[in-house]
């Protein structure tokens, strides 16, 4: 004993070692079955390493407290019972990580299924054109709306409703909103053009699953009725995107998700998921056009060394993902055309970390994004106009400050 | 050979902490003590073998090439130690070339450190510095012992004979109980300095480095000037405490195994002066430079001419040898000014030279640590034009990149400026034995073991872009 404790460094490391050795082994078919974990790459006590920290408790405290709880009355057994169901299934949706894929998939698809039986029956949309009368009051937007849920698949419509792809002034973002990962952080903070015009609704490592999980896009609280404060003067609280979504309405609404997805779930679960989102802001947006940006690629070096982050994934997911555009009030753009190489990967030097684009990279994404905007087809003239009026007017600053 | 898995190789790695140490020190313990050099040298060829197994042939040629030739240096032959040390530099210095420019996709594992290893020793054989001859498995386990093969410490011979559990003598005719008490001694005392390392390295280093990579990603031509120096301090910081703490870990294993513990970092930023500071900086390749190449030019002790020659030659040998792109030889370059200013100019005022001194430490250094990270010209010239403003406003800069990284990393920041002072570290080591600051040492261990284990073979640790 007293060697022990002349010795607490090495024996605590060592009889640490072993405590969590026996709770890995024990918990590995249960409790840390969802890590993945390779013997070759890692000692098996990692396991509860990790497992704790992503805020977990090892598994034998966590079997201990059952017990104790177990022996004591049945309900509080119960309510221990039910804890135990809703957390794994609460936490790992919140995390992008591959460990958690399973339990963060699996109630999306299983909504995701009820949904797009809606929207194929066509009564789906009926309905949201019919809340869209209430919200919006019936302009055009609603009539679209209605052609549609007619279920028409034919062209009588009025011709001048339809969209157009076409190069638009600056002015076209202000009523824009981008939803994206750190990809469009980056783009949030480097891109002149954009910054305090458009809004991000942005942040590192978000998912397509975080859309109503992770509460960080900054709002005025919802004040009761009656109650006439102005909007800057109010607290300010944190809540998810479709939250948000619900308080303030845009025209346009860019997404760029995916990067963070690749390591989980498949081209059609998360294709699922996508469209999931999709339907869910075209409720909550009926006048905003949906705009589905591909995946930007990973460069060359990175696709062909990384386990995950492969071009070939993402080039398969974004062919999915373009399914999803309907023409109408959905469309894809794939802005990879602006920034890949020969190989059809992100170019080499345009990034540093072989994911991300470098800040003056920015721009090639906001130029194609201009050029591949669109607009009603009875807006395409005074769009012109007014990207002329811009392209002028930047022609007559220019003579000021020649370079 | 199927590579099984490199990180067995990396200090800071669960699978070195928990498979490869402690297999390897119950051999080496439990086995017959006479065993003891064998077992360390087949462990250090395992090591190798881990880590890099397609340089194994270069590293075994390296080490029987010096142990025949070993012999004639011994007999005090001129020739055989020119060539052998001739032999030793050019194989080191093509491989340098070779990796520099692209050649070979990377150097042979720690072959900048066993080669200047072999250099000393064959010196010191020569000059009678080593008494008798030493067993020819001895001098393999020298050459290739593991806790120093990757990145030093450079260690004497005369440092590896002072172990008296590798040869044996300390417990050869010892009754169990009391050996026991000799091995977990070494083994706590060992793990001490192991987990002070590993906090430097898993809480500070690590997570600076993850900062610099973020200033990468921006763009040096797109950063902030405030982001650029605090980029200068973040680099400088990650370096040393990845460096310092490599080291730490490095001497620990050493002591666990009966070595004595070999100091490679004296709190460099107290100097006064570059000189001093790089007398306290990877003190053991700077006395290997002055006691193998400055020394035997003559030193300082020949008048104005030849010491300036002599710095010349020290401080281009140094920057080649931490490589031989452009960077590395402006960087070095750089630190021969300073130091030449240093000795013959500033000296002249001692107050002047004070003053100069420690900003030269305290600034001048950290800008040349950038010098040092960046091999590529445009990335250069593009960092230091943020640095210095003059001649433009950049591309694309944000200016609130300063409070954005900061706000994220001002935690690491500010415990690395606190650990430049010197009681901090001190106080530890110090205390070593008092039995608070091991327990401390136990939680600090869990706590950066649990940290890495996040990272060790988890293809996700990255999924948070």
């Amino acid at each position: 004993m007293k060697t022990f404790f002349q010795h607490i460094l090495s024996m605590g490391i060592l009889v640490v070692a072993l405590l969590l050795t026996v709770d890995s082994a024990l918990g590995q078919k249960s409790a840390y079955e969802e890590i993945e974990y390779d013997s070759l790459d890692a000692p098996i006590m990692s396991l509860t390493l990790r497992h704790v920290m992503e805020g977990g408790q090892p598994y034998l405290i966590e079997l201990l407290r059952k017990n104790i709880f177990g022996a004591g009355e049945e309900a509080t057994d119960i309510s221990e019972g039910e804890n135990e169901v809703i957390t794994p299934e609460n936490e790992p949706a919140g995390e992008p990580e591959n460990v958690e894929q399973p339990d963060a998939t699996q109630p999306n698809e299983e909504v995701s299924d009820g949904n797009s039986d809606e929207v194929s029956s066509g009564d789906a949309f009926g309905e949201v054109s019919d809340g869209n009368a209430e919200v919006s009051g019936g302009d055009s937007a609603e009539n679209f709306e209605e052609a549609v849920s007619d279920g028409v698949a034919a062209e009588p419509e009025p011709e001048n409703d339809n969209y157009v792809m076409t190069a638009v002034p600056d002015t076209y973002f202000d009523d824009a909103l981008f939803i994206g990962d750190s990809r469009t952080v980056g783009l949030s903070e480097y891109c002149e053009e954009l910054k305090g015009h458009a809004t991000f609704y942005a942040k590192v490592s978000l998912t397509i699953y975080g859309f109503n999980k992770k509460e960080f896009v900054v709002v005025p609280i919802r004040t009761e009725e009656g109650v006439e404060v102005p909007e800057d003067q109010l607290p300010k609280e944190k809540v998810t995107i479709e939250e948000a979504l619900t308080r303030k309405q845009f025209a346009k609404i860019y997404i760029m998700l995916g990067l963070n997805e690749l390591g989980s779930g498949t081209a059609e679960s998360f294709t699922n998921s996508y469209g999931e989102v999709v339907n869910r802001i075209r409720e909550l947006q009926p006048d905003a056009i949906i705009i589905i940006q591909g995946i930007m690629h990973v460069t060359h070096s990175k696709s062909s060394n990384d386990r995950v982050f492969k071009n070939t994934t993402i080039n398969d997911r974004n062919a999915m993902l373009q399914t999803l555009a309907d023409g109408e009030h959905v469309f894809y753009v794939d802005m990879n055309e602006a920034t890949d190489d020969e190989n059809g990967a992100l170019g080499h030097d345009l990034s540093f970390d072989n994911v991300h684009l470098k800040a003056k990279s920015y721009s090639l994404w906001y130029d194609y994004l201009k050029n591949h905007a669109f607009v009603m087809e009875k807006d395409l003239e005074q769009t012109q106009q007014l990207l002329q009026q811009e392209i002028d007017s930047r022609a007559a600053e220019n003579p000021e400050n020649p370079e | 050979m199927p590579q099984i898995n490199p990180n067995m190789t990396n200090f800071s790695d669960l699978s070195f902490i928990f498979r490869f140490l402690p297999i390897f020190l119950i051999a080496y313990y439990v086995l017959p003590s006479r065993l003891r050099p064998l077992i360390l040298f087949a462990g250090s060829l395992a090591f190798y073998a881990f880590g890099d197994p397609k340089s194994m042939g270069i590293f075994v040629v390296a080490v029987v090439v010096n142990l025949v030739l070993s012999y004639r240096c011994q007999a005090h032959s001129k020739p055989a130690l020119i060539f052998i040390v001739l032999a030793d530099v050019a194989l080191l210095l093509s491989f340098k070339f070779l990796s520099g420019y692209g050649k070979v996709p990377g150097l042979p594992l720690g072959i900048s450190f066993f080669t200047f290893k072999m250099v000393s020793y064959q010196a010191d054989l020569y000059k009678g510095k080593i008494a008798k001859c030493p067993g020819v498995v001895a001098v393999a386990a020298y050459f290739s012992m593991f806790p120093q093969l990757m990145s030093g410490p450079i260690m004497r011979y005369s440092d590896f004979e002072k172990n008296k559990i590798l040869s044996g003598i300390e417990d050869r005719f010892l009754i169990f109980k009391d050996r026991l008490q000799i091995y977990l001694n070494r083994l706590e005392e060992g793990l001490v300095f192991f987990t002070l390392g590993f906090a430097m390295k898993a809480l500070i280093a690590d997570y600076l480095a993850a900062m610099w990579n973020e200033i990468g990603t921006i763009g040096y031509e797109s950063i902030s000037t405030p982001l650029a120096w605090t980029g200068v301090i973040c680099y400088s910081l990650n370096l040393y405490f990845d460096f310092w703490g490599y080291s730490l870990m490095a001497a620990g294993v050493g002591v666990m195994l009966g070595f004595p513990f070999v100091k490679n970092f004296d709190h460099p930023y107290s100097s006064k002066t570059v000189g001093e500071f790089y007398r306290r900086w990877h003190m053991t390749l700077g006395s290997w430079f002055r006691d193998y190449v400055y020394f035997p030019m003559g030193g300082s002790r020949e008048g104005k001419g030849k010491t300036i020659r002599n710095l010349c030659i020290v401080w281009a040998l140094t920057g080649l040898w931490h490589g031989v792109t452009l960077n590395f030889i402006v960087w070095a370059g750089v630190l021969l000014f300073m130091i030449i200013m240093e000795k013959f100019v500033w000296s002249s005022n001692p107050k002047l030279l004070s003053i100069i001194g420690r900003i030269h430490v305290l600034v001048c250094i950290p800008v040349t640590w950038v010098i040092f990270a960046l091999p590529g010209r445009e990335d250069m010239f593009n960092y230091m034009g943020r640095l210095f403003p003059v001649a433009g406003a950049g591309i694309a800069v944000n200016p609130g990149d300063f409070g954005k990284l900061l706000s994220t990393y001002w935690g690491f920041l500010l415990a690395g400026l606190i650990l430049l002072l010197p009681g901090v570290y001190s106080y530890f080591a110090r205390h070593r034995k008092d039995w608070p600051v091991r327990v401390l040492m136990l939680i600090l261990f869990w706590i950066c073991a649990a940290i890495v284990s996040t990272k060790a073979g988890n293809p996700f640790m990255y999924v948070n872009f």
